[in-house]
């Protein structure tokens, strides 16, 4: 469910993977003592540098703005500081990727590299701009650079997600779960690439070890949202929607995500509960309109919902392709494909479903959408797709 | 994206111009105004459209934002807390707020959700002297809805709580701490003042709140911890300085504090002391208050305006300044309590009314009435000032003559300014351009008064400058 997200979730996920190792846990001190070492030494760019890796290890745990805001305050210091510093560039690359500025953000990654060819974070950087760029060929290569380089969690988690979108889900997991084992134990880098395991568990269908993953994660950090998600999800799967929806709503009210939203609004309209439906509508309508102004972070989530409405086709099928513009992977090709079938345009929708399915990628929804959209079609036009 | 907004704005600017076209055109035509005066209304009318523009919250679309302001006086605590939400909870707030599903929240809906809201906060703010607790008890609460990001509201919330000192533990330690919300993203701030009569010794906050009421936010160049100041616990002691240390509750941000005992070691002091009264001061005060009013200033522009006859622009005069005098007493002890948030809003639209009064030739047809009421309200103003500067909601019985140097300090300046319009407005009279002069004034009063009566309701950020 909701599979177009994992890239989006896997790439932050496992950016903080690279620094695995010396990254701070969630409430741990150290961006506290580098923020004291930075007063003392506000041009020392190492420090600078370090303090601005740690706030934005935190940009993904926080929902807090200011971490962000904080963090590129540094980022442009170091730039003005040590603009020919090749961890100045990646720290601006990660900014930009976590702001889906992935064009930018591949130049940026790209300039951290000709100045320090092999830098570990920006070259972890580097692979995740083309993936969400969909370039997936240079994104294999550069990960088998990592990977021969430095085998570890930021390498392992890498190809053990472009595995998956290869089709290959039984390497995926294997390769994840040995990423998994690679990480310190309980640390927030654990905790992460667990939770990319158990959605590779329940894209295999199995369902139980999925559950399993995210009971042991709730156990080790009650009430987190992403593994509140997670179980939500599986629960989804074993039909449990009653349950999967109250997960969601707690989700939901420690961090107001629009996937989490969307996840409540379709399952209380399954359950019959128009009231939770209609007031997750109304979120999710205004919550819109926010994100295009914040620069469509979750423009595909806003693309599923709108895809709903046959009154609002035209909007999602504009969105989509907006969405496609900036960010050319296969779930963006799937989404706009799912668009262009449900707005009657099925010859369009089957050559975007083809290039989706271009990497054989065994994706739940991906399957689903294709059968819909029609095999005979998509098998036509794969042969013509790039 | 920022092309959309110059041009968004641009087109939103040729629409207002073109309504103000209309609007100088009904009065040329209505009152034969020089050409200029349309010119001079298109001029200024963007203005006020691109004041009012909405900007993004600036912590985030899921911040919510707190402050309280400790006031300690000698008899009293009052915690003045104020809850700036962002557009994301402030959807949530209005789908719990529209209590009969209309789709839409209506002002009562607001009035009780605030309420409702400031029920569920008060059992976690800890007020305790020593080892009492003191009991909070609600005062007011109030709401506004602002312009936010992407055309959403943001609800702000203001709660007054009040506490009373037991005698017998007056100079005992105060301690303050907010449980509310603590793993809710926003920005949280404590500050403590003394009230006149009490002394603040030291404190391990200040007393000045570096957000202004939450409508100003201090950049990220600094550390983040500076900027996180809930979640501490208070000692006050009366007499001499005590020991206090923050709680180990987490941060409300992703930044930890390494160790909360690293903090330097904060005290509060507060020693109760005698009132010793400042009737010049106070003169002073009520002289600098209506020197920089400059919405009292354009209200009596208005006035002056409004009739070349001095005796009864006399009469008019004293019914705004015996009405204002009224309020201004009434409120400074308490007797009276409007919210600001009414108040200020409701002095703008009266600048308005005497500006176009003056500007449609009403002349005084009911000027002396008018004045009384009018009064009324400014003098409600006037009590908020006072009650700025002494730091107190309302007066002891001691401080009376406090409030007369006060309010003469007004009548004074007051009287020296009309003292020097009228005969400066009786001089100009021979001259044939007079009559356009005074139109283009009353046009200037009216403009303001719609400005600030638009900003003290919808604007935003420079709204709250003015």
């Amino acid at each position: 469910m909701h599979k177009h997200l994992l890239a989006f979730v896997f790439c932050l996920g496992v950016a903080n993977g690279v620094t695995a190792g010396e990254s701070p846990a969630v409430g741990s001190p150290l961006v506290t003592r580098l923020e004291a070492e930075y007063q003392i030494k506000p041009n020392d760019i190492e420090v600078l540098h370090a303090l601005a890796r740690a706030l934005m290890q935190q940009v993904r745990t926080s929902p807090d703005a200011r971490v962000a805001a904080r963090a590129d305050s540094l980022i442009s210091r170091a730039q003005t500081l040590a603009p020919k510093h090749a961890q100045t560039w990646a720290l601006k690359a990660w900014s930009q990727m976590s702001r889906h500025q992935f064009s930018a953000a591949l130049v940026s990654a790209r300039e951290a590299q000709r100045l320090e060819a092999g830098e570990p974070l920006s070259l972890g950087l580097l692979a995740d701009a083309l993936v969400e760029l969909g370039q997936y060929e240079q994104a294999v290569e550069v990960v088998q650079v990592m990977v021969d380089k430095a085998p570890g969690l930021p390498s392992y988690s890498r190809a053990a997600h472009l595995r998956f979108l290869h089709g290959d889900t039984v390497g995926a997991i294997e390769l994840m779960a040995q990423a998994a084992r690679s990480a310190q134990s309980q640390s927030e880098e654990a905790v992460w690439v667990q939770m990319q395991l158990a959605e590779l568990y329940l894209q295999a269908g199995k369902t139980e070890d999925a559950e399993q993953i995210a009971a042991d994660s709730l156990a080790v950090r009650p009430g987190w949202h992403p593994a509140l998600a997670q179980l939500a999800k599986v629960r989804v799967a074993q039909g449990r929607r009653e349950h999967a929806l109250s997960l969601y709503q707690q989700a939901a009210a420690r961090q107001p995500n629009p996937e989490y939203i969307l996840a409540i609004w379709k399952l209380a309209d399954r359950l019959g509960n128009t009231r939770e439906a209609k007031r997750a509508e109304k979120l999710l309508n205004a919550m819109a309109l926010l994100d295009e102004k914040n620069g469509g972070l979750s423009r595909r989530v806003f693309v599923d919902f709108l895809s709903h409405n046959p009154r609002r086709i035209t909007d999602a099928e504009k969105l989509a392709r907006s969405d496609l513009d900036s960010r050319p992977d296969i779930y963006g090709e799937d989404a706009l494909a799912w668009t262009l079938h449900l707005g009657g345009k099925n010859a369009e929708a089957a050559q975007h479903m083809a290039r989706a399915l271009r990497l054989k990628t065994q994706d739940v929804t991906l399957s689903e959408h294709a059968t819909a959209i029609g095999a005979e079609k998509i098998t036509l036009t794969m042969q013509e797709a790039p | 994206m920022k092309g959309l907004i110059v041009v968004g704005s641009i087109i939103l600017i040729a629409t207002f111009c073109a309504v103000s076209r209309s609007l100088t055109g009904y009065f040329d035509s209505r009152f034969d105004q020089p050409r200029y005066i349309s010119r001079l209304f298109r001029l200024i009318a963007p203005l006020f459209l691109l004041a009012g523009t909405a900007s993004a919250h600036p912590l985030g679309d899921n911040a919510v934002n707190r402050h309280a302001d400790i006031e300690i006086g000698q008899d009293r605590i009052r915690v003045q807390y104020l809850l700036d939400m962002a557009e994301i909870p402030t959807l949530f707030a209005s789908l719990s707020a529209d209590a009969n599903q209309d789709d839409s929240v209506s002002d009562s809906e607001w009035r009780k959700f605030a309420r409702e809201q400031a029920k569920k906060l008060r059992p976690n703010l800890g007020l305790a002297l020593g080892e009492t607790q003191l009991d909070l008890e609600l005062l007011n609460s109030d709401w506004r809805i602002k312009p936010g990001n992407a055309g959403l509201p943001v609800l702000r919330l203001a709660f007054n709580f009040s506490a009373n000192i037991p005698s017998e533990l007056t100079g005992a330690a105060l301690s303050y701490q907010d449980a509310s919300a603590p793993d809710q993203p926003g920005w949280k701030g404590v500050t403590v003042k003394a009230r006149r009569g009490v002394e603040l010794a030291s404190s391990d906050v200040g007393s000045e709140d570096p957000t202004h009421g939450l409508t100003v936010y201090p950049s990220t160049q600094g550390a983040l911890r500076d900027q996180t100041a809930a979640h501490a616990t208070w000692s006050v002691k009366f007499g001499s300085p005590i020991n206090l240390t923050e709680t180990a509750a987490p941060s409300p941000v992703a930044v930890q504090l390494a160790s909360p005992v690293q903090a330097p070691t904060p005290v509060v002091t507060v020693v109760a002391k005698e009132h010793s009264s400042n009737p010049l001061s106070f003169f002073f005060l009520g002289i600098h208050h209506i020197a920089i009013g400059w919405d009292h200033l354009a209200f009596l522009l208005g006035l002056v305006l409004l009739s070349p006859i001095w005796r009864q622009l006399v009469k008019i005069i004293t019914a705004f300044t015996v009405a204002h005098s009224l309020t201004l007493t009434l409120a400074a002890f308490g007797f009276v309590y409007v919210p600001g948030a009414w108040v200020e809003p409701a002095i703008a639209a009266t600048v308005a009314y005497v500006g176009w009064l003056s500007l449609a030739g009403r002349k005084t047809a009911h000027g002396v009435g008018m004045a009384f009421g009018f009064g009324l309200i400014h003098g409600l103003g006037f009590a908020g000032a006072f009650a700025e500067a002494v730091g107190q909601s309302s007066l002891a019985s001691d401080q009376l003559l406090d409030l007369l140097s006060f309010n003469v300090g007004i009548e004074t300046f007051q009287l020296a300014l009309i003292g020097l319009v009228i005969p400066t407005r009786a001089w100009l009279t021979r001259y044939t351009w007079t009559t356009s002069a005074q139109r283009v004034a009353a046009l200037g009063v009216m403009s303001f008064g719609l400005g600030w009566f638009y900003l003290r309701t919808l604007g935003t950020f420079l709204g709250e400058i003015v």
